[in-house]
Protein backbone atom coordinates (compact mmCIF):
# COMPACT_ATOMS: atom_id res chain seq x y z
CA UNK A 1 0.00 0.00 0.00
CA UNK A 2 1.41 3.60 -0.51
CA UNK A 3 1.80 6.00 1.80
CA UNK A 4 -0.75 8.07 0.45
CA UNK A 5 -3.34 5.28 1.22
CA UNK A 6 -1.60 4.58 4.42
CA UNK A 7 -2.33 8.64 5.37
CA UNK A 8 -6.12 8.28 3.77
CA UNK A 9 -6.82 5.12 5.58
CA UNK A 10 -5.49 6.50 8.55
CA UNK A 11 -7.55 9.94 8.34
CA UNK A 12 -10.55 8.30 7.63
CA UNK A 13 -10.25 5.83 10.87
CA UNK A 14 -9.45 8.92 12.66
CA UNK A 15 -12.20 10.68 11.30
CA UNK A 16 -14.72 7.52 11.66
CA UNK A 17 -14.21 7.89 15.36
CA UNK A 18 -15.16 11.46 15.99
CA UNK A 19 -18.14 11.48 17.75
CA UNK A 20 -20.74 13.95 16.79
CA UNK A 21 -23.64 15.43 17.79
CA UNK A 22 -25.31 17.23 15.47
CA UNK A 23 -27.94 18.42 17.39
CA UNK A 24 -25.47 20.06 19.65
CA UNK A 25 -23.83 21.90 16.18
CA UNK A 26 -27.48 22.82 15.07
CA UNK A 27 -28.14 24.58 18.61
CA UNK A 28 -24.62 26.81 18.53
CA UNK A 29 -25.37 27.61 15.31
CA UNK A 30 -28.83 28.72 16.59
CA UNK A 31 -27.44 30.68 19.38
CA UNK A 32 -24.78 32.17 17.28
CA UNK A 33 -27.31 33.48 14.35
CA UNK A 34 -30.36 34.28 17.03
CA UNK A 35 -27.72 36.52 19.03
CA UNK A 36 -26.69 38.26 16.53
CA UNK A 37 -29.93 39.23 14.96
CA UNK A 38 -30.99 40.19 18.24
CA UNK A 39 -28.09 42.47 18.43
CA UNK A 40 -28.62 43.77 14.82
CA UNK A 41 -32.13 43.96 15.59
CA UNK A 42 -31.83 45.98 18.54
CA UNK A 43 -29.23 48.35 15.97
CA UNK A 44 -32.03 48.81 13.74
CA UNK A 45 -34.71 49.04 16.24
CA UNK A 46 -32.98 52.21 17.79
CA UNK A 47 -32.36 53.79 14.22
CA UNK A 48 -35.83 52.96 13.30
CA UNK A 49 -37.13 54.81 16.74
CA UNK A 50 -35.02 57.65 16.15
CA UNK A 51 -36.90 58.13 13.26
CA UNK A 52 -40.02 58.13 14.53
CA UNK A 53 -41.07 54.99 12.82
CA UNK A 54 -45.03 54.02 12.34
CA UNK A 55 -46.31 51.08 15.22
CA UNK A 56 -46.57 48.60 11.88
CA UNK A 57 -42.81 49.40 10.57
CA UNK A 58 -41.82 48.17 13.85
CA UNK A 59 -43.35 45.01 13.70
CA UNK A 60 -42.50 44.16 10.60
CA UNK A 61 -38.86 44.88 11.74
CA UNK A 62 -39.13 42.95 14.31
CA UNK A 63 -40.74 40.19 11.95
CA UNK A 64 -37.93 40.09 9.72
CA UNK A 65 -35.29 39.23 12.28
CA UNK A 66 -37.21 36.61 14.00
CA UNK A 67 -35.29 33.54 14.47
CA UNK A 68 -34.67 31.91 11.06
CA UNK A 69 -32.62 29.02 11.83
CA UNK A 70 -34.95 25.82 11.88
CA UNK A 71 -35.77 24.26 15.28
CA UNK A 72 -34.04 20.80 15.90
CA UNK A 73 -36.00 17.81 14.44
CA UNK A 74 -37.07 15.37 16.88
CA UNK A 75 -35.31 12.93 15.84
CA UNK A 76 -32.93 11.61 12.93
CA UNK A 77 -33.95 12.43 9.17
CA UNK A 78 -33.46 10.06 6.37
CA UNK A 79 -30.40 9.25 4.27
CA UNK A 80 -28.13 9.52 7.46
CA UNK A 81 -28.04 13.26 6.86
CA UNK A 82 -28.63 14.14 10.18
CA UNK A 83 -27.76 10.67 11.77
CA UNK A 84 -24.43 11.15 13.72
CA UNK A 85 -22.09 9.10 11.68
CA UNK A 86 -20.64 8.09 14.85
CA UNK A 87 -22.45 6.02 17.06
CA UNK A 88 -23.26 6.08 20.70
CA UNK A 89 -22.02 2.96 22.73
CA UNK A 90 -24.38 1.14 25.41
CA UNK A 91 -27.99 1.67 26.19
CA UNK A 92 -29.03 -0.88 24.31
CA UNK A 93 -31.87 -3.12 25.19
CA UNK A 94 -31.02 -6.80 26.25
CA UNK A 95 -34.24 -8.04 25.16
CA UNK A 96 -36.43 -7.00 21.28
CA UNK A 97 -39.58 -5.15 21.55
CA UNK A 98 -40.11 -5.71 17.93
CA UNK A 99 -42.87 -8.42 16.57
CA UNK A 100 -41.03 -10.58 14.46
CA UNK A 101 -37.47 -11.80 14.09
CA UNK A 102 -34.96 -14.48 12.24
CA UNK A 103 -32.06 -15.68 13.43
CA UNK A 104 -29.05 -16.56 10.89
CA UNK A 105 -26.90 -19.22 11.81
CA UNK A 106 -23.29 -18.44 10.06
CA UNK A 107 -21.08 -21.32 8.35
CA UNK A 108 -19.82 -22.92 5.31
CA UNK A 109 -23.39 -23.39 3.85
CA UNK A 110 -24.72 -20.25 4.90
CA UNK A 111 -26.55 -18.46 2.14
CA UNK A 112 -28.20 -15.46 3.79
CA UNK A 113 -25.39 -13.14 3.60
CA UNK A 114 -27.52 -10.06 3.79
CA UNK A 115 -26.34 -9.04 7.15
CA UNK A 116 -22.45 -10.82 8.27
CA UNK A 117 -21.38 -8.80 11.79
CA UNK A 118 -17.59 -8.66 11.81
CA UNK A 119 -15.55 -7.17 14.48
CA UNK A 120 -12.23 -7.46 12.67
CA UNK A 121 -11.96 -3.46 12.65
CA UNK A 122 -13.52 -3.45 16.12
CA UNK A 123 -17.47 -2.78 17.05
CA UNK A 124 -17.66 0.48 16.79
CA UNK A 125 -16.25 0.54 13.11
CA UNK A 126 -19.20 -2.12 12.50
CA UNK A 127 -21.68 -0.25 14.19
CA UNK A 128 -20.88 2.68 12.18
CA UNK A 129 -20.78 0.98 9.11
CA UNK A 130 -24.55 -0.23 9.36
CA UNK A 131 -24.97 3.53 10.82
CA UNK A 132 -26.55 2.20 14.08
CA UNK A 133 -27.04 4.67 16.50
CA UNK A 134 -26.27 2.79 19.22
CA UNK A 135 -24.12 -0.32 20.09
CA UNK A 136 -23.45 -2.62 22.82
CA UNK A 137 -20.42 -4.77 22.87
CA UNK A 138 -19.45 -7.42 25.71
CA UNK A 139 -16.93 -10.32 26.33
CA UNK A 140 -17.27 -13.19 28.50
CA UNK A 141 -14.44 -15.40 27.92
CA UNK A 142 -14.35 -17.02 24.44
CA UNK A 143 -17.91 -15.77 23.39
CA UNK A 144 -18.63 -11.83 22.37
CA UNK A 145 -21.60 -10.45 21.62
CA UNK A 146 -22.78 -7.55 19.62
CA UNK A 147 -25.69 -5.61 20.03
CA UNK A 148 -26.88 -3.12 17.92
CA UNK A 149 -29.76 -0.48 18.78
CA UNK A 150 -32.02 2.21 17.01
CA UNK A 151 -31.99 6.09 19.07
CA UNK A 152 -34.24 5.07 21.23
CA UNK A 153 -32.52 1.92 22.97
CA UNK A 154 -34.64 -0.78 21.39
CA UNK A 155 -32.70 -3.54 20.22
CA UNK A 156 -32.56 -4.32 16.29
CA UNK A 157 -29.76 -7.25 16.47
CA UNK A 158 -27.51 -9.50 18.59
CA UNK A 159 -24.29 -11.29 16.85
CA UNK A 160 -22.62 -13.60 18.81
CA UNK A 161 -18.95 -14.46 17.98
CA UNK A 162 -16.77 -16.98 19.67
CA UNK A 163 -13.36 -16.79 19.47
CA UNK A 164 -11.22 -18.66 16.65
CA UNK A 165 -7.86 -20.13 16.96
CA UNK A 166 -6.06 -17.21 15.69
CA UNK A 167 -7.72 -14.94 18.26
CA UNK A 168 -10.34 -13.45 15.69
CA UNK A 169 -13.84 -13.36 16.78
CA UNK A 170 -15.72 -15.15 14.45
CA UNK A 171 -19.25 -14.70 13.90
CA UNK A 172 -21.85 -17.68 15.39
CA UNK A 173 -25.18 -16.73 14.57
CA UNK A 174 -27.47 -13.19 14.70
CA UNK A 175 -30.63 -12.44 15.69
CA UNK A 176 -32.30 -9.64 14.18
CA UNK A 177 -35.64 -7.52 13.80
CA UNK A 178 -37.49 -8.33 10.48
CA UNK A 179 -40.68 -6.48 8.62
CA UNK A 180 -43.37 -9.30 9.24
CA UNK A 181 -45.36 -10.72 6.25
CA UNK A 182 -48.22 -7.97 6.87
CA UNK A 183 -47.34 -4.30 6.95
CA UNK A 184 -45.06 -4.77 10.02
CA UNK A 185 -44.24 -1.33 8.84
CA UNK A 186 -47.31 0.15 10.54
CA UNK A 187 -46.77 -1.54 13.46
CA UNK A 188 -43.72 -0.21 14.32
CA UNK A 189 -44.48 3.11 13.29
CA UNK A 190 -47.68 3.07 16.16
CA UNK A 191 -44.61 1.74 18.95
CA UNK A 192 -42.55 3.91 18.40
CA UNK A 193 -42.66 7.95 17.72
CA UNK A 194 -41.83 8.57 13.75
CA UNK A 195 -39.38 11.31 13.02
CA UNK A 196 -39.47 14.48 11.94
CA UNK A 197 -40.91 14.56 7.81
CA UNK A 198 -37.91 15.57 5.68
CA UNK A 199 -40.03 17.70 3.74
CA UNK A 200 -36.51 19.72 3.03
CA UNK A 201 -35.17 16.67 1.25
CA UNK A 202 -39.01 16.20 -0.32
CA UNK A 203 -38.51 19.53 -2.33
CA UNK A 204 -34.74 18.59 -3.17
CA UNK A 205 -36.38 15.50 -4.87
CA UNK A 206 -39.20 17.36 -6.90
CA UNK A 207 -36.88 18.25 -9.96
CA UNK A 208 -38.87 20.72 -11.12
CA UNK A 209 -42.42 19.83 -10.21
CA UNK A 210 -44.30 21.74 -7.64
CA UNK A 211 -44.23 21.51 -3.88
CA UNK A 212 -44.38 17.85 -3.01
CA UNK A 213 -47.24 16.68 -0.54
CA UNK A 214 -46.98 14.40 2.08
CA UNK A 215 -48.33 10.99 1.66
CA UNK A 216 -47.27 8.59 4.14
CA UNK A 217 -44.58 7.95 6.67
CA UNK A 218 -44.02 4.12 7.38
CA UNK A 219 -41.28 2.66 9.72
CA UNK A 220 -39.16 -0.90 8.50
CA UNK A 221 -36.20 -2.78 9.66
CA UNK A 222 -33.11 -2.70 7.60
CA UNK A 223 -30.75 -5.46 6.80
CA UNK A 224 -29.76 -4.90 10.83
CA UNK A 225 -32.43 -5.33 12.34
CA UNK A 226 -32.33 -1.50 13.05
CA UNK A 227 -35.86 0.72 12.75
CA UNK A 228 -35.68 3.14 9.34
CA UNK A 229 -38.15 4.92 8.20
CA UNK A 230 -39.18 6.14 4.93
CA UNK A 231 -41.31 9.05 3.59
CA UNK A 232 -43.40 8.95 0.16
CA UNK A 233 -44.37 12.37 -1.60
CA UNK A 234 -45.94 13.49 -4.81
CA UNK A 235 -46.05 16.34 -6.59
CA UNK A 236 -47.68 17.57 -9.75
CA UNK A 237 -45.18 17.98 -12.57
CA UNK A 238 -45.23 20.77 -15.27
CA UNK A 239 -46.32 18.20 -18.27
CA UNK A 240 -49.43 16.98 -16.24
CA UNK A 241 -48.26 13.80 -14.72
CA UNK A 242 -46.88 13.28 -10.93
CA UNK A 243 -43.87 12.68 -9.40
CA UNK A 244 -44.00 9.91 -6.89
CA UNK A 245 -41.08 10.42 -4.44
CA UNK A 246 -39.71 7.67 -1.40
CA UNK A 247 -36.82 8.88 0.93
CA UNK A 248 -35.68 5.98 3.12
CA UNK A 249 -33.06 5.44 5.23
CA UNK A 250 -31.29 3.72 2.37
CA UNK A 251 -31.71 6.39 -0.40
CA UNK A 252 -34.11 7.82 -2.39
CA UNK A 253 -36.13 7.07 -5.86
CA UNK A 254 -38.78 8.16 -7.96
CA UNK A 255 -41.15 7.34 -10.28
CA UNK A 256 -43.17 9.57 -13.15
CA UNK A 257 -46.99 8.93 -12.82
CA UNK A 258 -48.59 9.68 -16.45
CA UNK A 259 -51.82 11.68 -16.17
CA UNK A 260 -52.78 10.56 -20.34
CA UNK A 261 -55.52 8.19 -21.16
CA UNK A 262 -57.30 6.17 -18.46
CA UNK A 263 -56.02 6.36 -15.03
CA UNK A 264 -55.08 2.55 -14.21
CA UNK A 265 -52.71 1.51 -11.46
CA UNK A 266 -48.83 1.44 -11.52
CA UNK A 267 -46.76 -1.37 -9.49
CA UNK A 268 -43.90 1.15 -7.81
CA UNK A 269 -42.85 -1.35 -5.50
CA UNK A 270 -39.05 -0.66 -6.89
CA UNK A 271 -39.50 2.35 -4.79
CA UNK A 272 -39.82 0.59 -1.44
CA UNK A 273 -36.61 0.08 0.71
CA UNK A 274 -35.19 -3.52 -0.76
CA UNK A 275 -36.05 -4.66 2.90
CA UNK A 276 -39.59 -4.75 2.44
CA UNK A 277 -39.99 -5.20 -0.88
CA UNK A 278 -40.47 -8.80 -0.43
CA UNK A 279 -43.21 -8.27 1.64
CA UNK A 280 -44.93 -5.28 0.61
CA UNK A 281 -46.41 -4.20 -2.79
CA UNK A 282 -46.99 -0.84 -3.80
CA UNK A 283 -49.28 0.48 -6.33
CA UNK A 284 -50.35 4.01 -7.21
CA UNK A 285 -52.77 5.64 -9.75
CA UNK A 286 -52.82 9.14 -10.57
CA UNK A 287 -56.39 10.40 -11.38
CA UNK A 288 -55.73 13.84 -12.91
CA UNK A 289 -58.97 14.76 -13.77
CA UNK A 290 -61.05 13.24 -11.13
CA UNK A 291 -63.04 10.31 -12.57
CA UNK A 292 -62.14 7.92 -10.15
CA UNK A 293 -64.05 6.90 -6.87
CA UNK A 294 -61.76 5.13 -5.44
CA UNK A 295 -58.88 2.22 -5.80
CA UNK A 296 -58.50 -1.08 -3.53
CA UNK A 297 -56.29 -4.25 -3.62
CA UNK A 298 -58.01 -7.39 -3.42
CA UNK A 299 -56.71 -10.14 -1.26
CA UNK A 300 -56.85 -13.86 -1.70
CA UNK A 301 -58.53 -14.41 0.95
CA UNK A 302 -61.65 -12.10 0.14
CA UNK A 303 -60.01 -9.18 2.07
CA UNK A 304 -59.32 -5.84 0.52
CA UNK A 305 -57.19 -2.60 1.31
CA UNK A 306 -58.53 0.56 0.45
CA UNK A 307 -55.93 2.79 -1.53
CA UNK A 308 -54.67 6.33 0.57
CA UNK A 309 -56.04 9.20 -1.24
CA UNK A 310 -54.02 12.19 -1.65
CA UNK A 311 -54.80 15.43 -3.32
CA UNK A 312 -52.06 17.54 -4.75
CA UNK A 313 -51.11 20.59 -3.81
CA UNK A 314 -53.52 23.30 -5.74
CA UNK A 315 -56.18 20.16 -6.17
CA UNK A 316 -54.16 19.70 -9.70
CA UNK A 317 -55.21 15.81 -9.37
CA UNK A 318 -55.43 12.86 -6.68
CA UNK A 319 -52.58 10.34 -6.10
CA UNK A 320 -54.50 7.06 -4.77
CA UNK A 321 -51.42 4.51 -2.79
CA UNK A 322 -52.32 0.75 -1.63
CA UNK A 323 -49.57 -0.97 0.40
CA UNK A 324 -50.93 -4.75 0.59
CA UNK A 325 -48.96 -8.41 1.42
CA UNK A 326 -47.27 -9.20 -1.78
CA UNK A 327 -47.50 -13.17 -1.33
CA UNK A 328 -51.94 -12.24 -0.90
CA UNK A 329 -52.40 -9.48 -3.25
CA UNK A 330 -54.60 -10.72 -6.01
CA UNK A 331 -55.67 -7.97 -8.03
CA UNK A 332 -56.32 -4.03 -8.12
CA UNK A 333 -60.02 -2.05 -8.44
CA UNK A 334 -60.56 0.91 -9.89
CA UNK A 335 -63.93 2.47 -9.19
CA UNK A 336 -64.79 5.23 -11.21
CA UNK A 337 -67.33 7.98 -10.62
CA UNK A 338 -69.12 7.05 -13.62
CA UNK A 339 -68.94 3.30 -15.32
CA UNK A 340 -67.97 -0.01 -13.47
CA UNK A 341 -65.49 -1.47 -11.38
CA UNK A 342 -61.99 -2.03 -13.46
CA UNK A 343 -60.10 -4.69 -12.61
CA UNK A 344 -56.62 -5.38 -13.20
CA UNK A 345 -54.60 -7.96 -11.98
CA UNK A 346 -51.68 -7.84 -10.05
CA UNK A 347 -48.68 -9.32 -11.84
CA UNK A 348 -45.49 -8.07 -11.04
CA UNK A 349 -43.70 -6.94 -14.09
CA UNK A 350 -40.91 -8.24 -15.85
CA UNK A 351 -37.97 -8.15 -14.59
CA UNK A 352 -39.19 -8.09 -10.79
CA UNK A 353 -37.48 -10.71 -8.07
CA UNK A 354 -38.67 -10.61 -4.91
CA UNK B 1 -34.72 27.51 -2.96
CA UNK B 2 -34.91 30.32 -0.35
CA UNK B 3 -31.99 31.32 1.49
CA UNK B 4 -33.20 29.89 4.79
CA UNK B 5 -33.62 26.41 2.88
CA UNK B 6 -30.50 25.79 1.11
CA UNK B 7 -29.19 27.03 4.93
CA UNK B 8 -30.83 23.94 6.25
CA UNK B 9 -29.84 21.62 3.52
CA UNK B 10 -26.33 22.57 3.15
CA UNK B 11 -26.12 21.79 7.81
CA UNK B 12 -27.88 18.44 7.20
CA UNK B 13 -25.03 17.83 4.35
CA UNK B 14 -21.94 19.60 5.27
CA UNK B 15 -22.14 19.58 9.62
CA UNK B 16 -20.88 16.19 10.01
CA UNK B 17 -18.08 16.41 7.81
CA UNK B 18 -16.69 19.98 8.90
CA UNK B 19 -16.93 18.31 12.91
CA UNK B 20 -14.83 15.81 11.33
CA UNK B 21 -12.48 17.70 9.36
CA UNK B 22 -12.38 20.49 12.74
CA UNK B 23 -11.32 17.17 14.95
CA UNK B 24 -8.98 15.72 12.32
CA UNK B 25 -7.22 19.75 12.22
CA UNK B 26 -7.09 19.32 15.77
CA UNK B 27 -9.44 21.46 17.43
CA UNK B 28 -10.50 21.15 21.34
CA UNK B 29 -14.21 21.45 20.64
CA UNK B 30 -14.99 20.48 16.54
CA UNK B 31 -18.37 20.82 16.80
CA UNK B 32 -18.30 24.56 18.10
CA UNK B 33 -16.12 25.14 15.37
CA UNK B 34 -18.26 23.84 12.66
CA UNK B 35 -21.34 25.42 14.76
CA UNK B 36 -19.40 28.78 13.85
CA UNK B 37 -18.43 28.22 10.49
CA UNK B 38 -22.36 27.82 10.02
CA UNK B 39 -23.10 30.92 11.75
CA UNK B 40 -20.94 32.80 9.40
CA UNK B 41 -22.06 30.98 6.68
CA UNK B 42 -25.38 32.25 8.05
CA UNK B 43 -24.31 35.87 8.68
CA UNK B 44 -23.03 35.91 4.83
CA UNK B 45 -25.99 34.29 3.57
CA UNK B 46 -25.31 36.15 0.15
CA UNK B 47 -23.04 33.58 -0.26
CA UNK B 48 -25.60 30.94 -0.91
CA UNK B 49 -26.45 32.36 -3.77
CA UNK B 50 -23.73 30.96 -5.15
CA UNK B 51 -23.02 27.27 -6.57
CA UNK B 52 -22.11 24.55 -4.08
CA UNK B 53 -18.81 24.30 -4.69
CA UNK B 54 -18.15 27.88 -3.69
CA UNK B 55 -20.44 27.82 -0.44
CA UNK B 56 -18.46 24.42 0.23
CA UNK B 57 -15.38 26.24 0.09
CA UNK B 58 -16.40 29.15 2.26
CA UNK B 59 -17.04 26.86 4.88
CA UNK B 60 -13.87 24.87 4.73
CA UNK B 61 -11.93 27.69 4.92
CA UNK B 62 -13.72 29.08 7.94
CA UNK B 63 -12.93 25.97 9.52
CA UNK B 64 -9.40 25.98 9.00
CA UNK B 65 -8.95 29.87 10.19
CA UNK B 66 -11.15 29.06 13.24
CA UNK B 67 -8.99 25.75 13.87
CA UNK B 68 -5.82 27.79 13.02
CA UNK B 69 -7.31 30.93 15.57
CA UNK B 70 -8.09 28.46 18.50
CA UNK B 71 -4.71 27.21 18.34
CA UNK B 72 -3.24 30.23 18.69
CA UNK B 73 -4.82 30.89 21.44
CA UNK B 74 -4.05 27.86 23.11
CA UNK B 75 -0.45 28.03 21.72
CA UNK B 76 0.97 29.49 25.14
CA UNK B 77 -0.69 27.28 27.39
CA UNK B 78 -0.50 23.58 25.34
CA UNK B 79 2.79 24.59 23.71
CA UNK B 80 3.91 20.88 23.57
CA UNK B 81 0.72 18.86 22.73
CA UNK B 82 0.18 17.15 20.11
CA UNK B 83 -3.29 18.08 17.69
CA UNK B 84 -3.87 15.18 16.06
CA UNK B 85 -3.52 13.10 18.99
CA UNK B 86 -4.21 9.14 18.58
CA UNK B 87 -6.68 8.01 20.47
CA UNK B 88 -5.94 4.81 22.29
CA UNK B 89 -6.24 1.35 20.47
CA UNK B 90 -9.46 -0.93 21.32
CA UNK B 91 -8.96 -4.22 22.55
CA UNK B 92 -9.36 -6.15 19.20
CA UNK B 93 -6.55 -3.75 17.73
CA UNK B 94 -5.59 -5.91 14.56
CA UNK B 95 -2.32 -5.68 12.30
CA UNK B 96 -4.30 -2.61 9.84
CA UNK B 97 -5.15 -0.86 13.29
CA UNK B 98 -1.62 -0.29 14.26
CA UNK B 99 0.19 0.65 10.97
CA UNK B 100 -3.13 3.61 11.04
CA UNK B 101 -1.89 4.52 14.45
CA UNK B 102 1.86 4.75 13.61
CA UNK B 103 0.70 7.20 10.69
CA UNK B 104 -1.17 9.21 12.80
CA UNK B 105 1.39 9.00 15.43
CA UNK B 106 3.83 9.97 12.44
CA UNK B 107 0.98 13.20 11.76
CA UNK B 108 0.88 14.96 14.47
CA UNK B 109 5.02 15.16 15.22
CA UNK B 110 4.48 17.33 12.16
CA UNK B 111 4.50 21.12 12.14
CA UNK B 112 0.83 22.19 11.89
CA UNK B 113 0.74 24.16 8.53
CA UNK B 114 2.31 20.69 6.81
CA UNK B 115 -0.48 18.61 8.36
CA UNK B 116 -2.89 20.69 7.86
CA UNK B 117 -2.40 20.93 4.24
CA UNK B 118 -2.11 16.82 4.59
CA UNK B 119 -5.33 16.44 5.84
CA UNK B 120 -6.72 18.73 3.05
CA UNK B 121 -5.01 17.10 0.28
CA UNK B 122 -5.77 13.28 1.78
CA UNK B 123 -8.79 13.75 3.36
CA UNK B 124 -10.66 16.24 1.60
CA UNK B 125 -9.05 15.25 -1.66
CA UNK B 126 -8.73 18.79 -2.37
CA UNK B 127 -6.22 19.39 -5.32
CA UNK B 128 -3.45 21.89 -5.06
CA UNK B 129 -5.17 24.70 -6.07
CA UNK B 130 -8.05 24.42 -3.81
CA UNK B 131 -6.09 23.93 -0.79
CA UNK B 132 -3.56 26.92 -1.57
CA UNK B 133 -7.10 29.49 -1.89
CA UNK B 134 -8.35 28.02 1.34
CA UNK B 135 -5.11 28.01 3.10
CA UNK B 136 -4.20 31.48 1.23
CA UNK B 137 -0.76 30.10 0.17
CA UNK B 138 0.32 30.19 -2.99
CA UNK B 139 0.10 26.48 -4.68
CA UNK B 140 4.03 25.54 -5.04
CA UNK B 141 3.77 26.50 -1.16
CA UNK B 142 1.31 23.87 -1.11
CA UNK B 143 3.64 21.49 -2.76
CA UNK B 144 6.37 22.20 -0.73
CA UNK B 145 4.56 21.24 2.15
CA UNK B 146 2.92 18.19 0.47
CA UNK B 147 6.54 17.55 -0.24
CA UNK B 148 7.99 17.54 3.08
CA UNK B 149 4.96 16.14 4.78
CA UNK B 150 5.92 13.06 2.95
CA UNK B 151 9.24 12.75 3.52
CA UNK B 152 8.92 13.65 6.97
CA UNK B 153 6.34 10.99 7.32
CA UNK B 154 8.04 8.54 5.44
CA UNK B 155 11.08 8.56 7.12
CA UNK B 156 9.17 8.62 10.49
CA UNK B 157 7.65 5.68 9.56
CA UNK B 158 11.03 3.73 8.55
CA UNK B 159 12.11 4.56 11.92
CA UNK B 160 9.53 3.05 13.62
CA UNK B 161 9.63 -0.08 11.62
CA UNK B 162 13.24 -0.46 12.10
CA UNK B 163 12.70 0.28 15.33
CA UNK B 164 10.26 -2.61 15.59
CA UNK B 165 12.30 -4.95 13.59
Amino acid sequence: MSLEDRIRDALQEQADRVDIDVHRVRRLTAERTVGARRRRARTLLAAAAAVAVVAGGVTALVRAYAPAVSPPPATTGPHGLLRPHAPKVGGVAATFACPDRTTVRFGPGTRNLSFVPSVDRGPRWFAARMRAPRYAFAVTGDTATLRLGNADGSLGSVSTFARAADGRWQVVRATKCVNGPQLATNRVTRQMSAPSIPTQQAQDLAHGCGAPTFVDGTGYYDTAGLLRHAWTFAARCPDGSARLTMAAGTGTAAAPLPASGTPKPVDLSRLLPGEVRGQVALWALFDPHHSVADLSAQLNDGRSVAARVVALHGHQGTVYLVLAPRTELARLAVRPIQGTTRSYTAVNPPGWRQ
Amino acid sequence: MEERDRFDVLFHQHAPRLVRLAALLGADDPEDVAAEAFARLYAARRRLRRDDAAVIGYLNRIVVNQVRDRHRRLSVARRDAHLLTPPAAPPDAIAGHADRQAVLEALSRLPSRQRETMVLRFWLDLPLGAIAELTGVSTGTVKSQLSRGMAALAASLDDSGEEQR
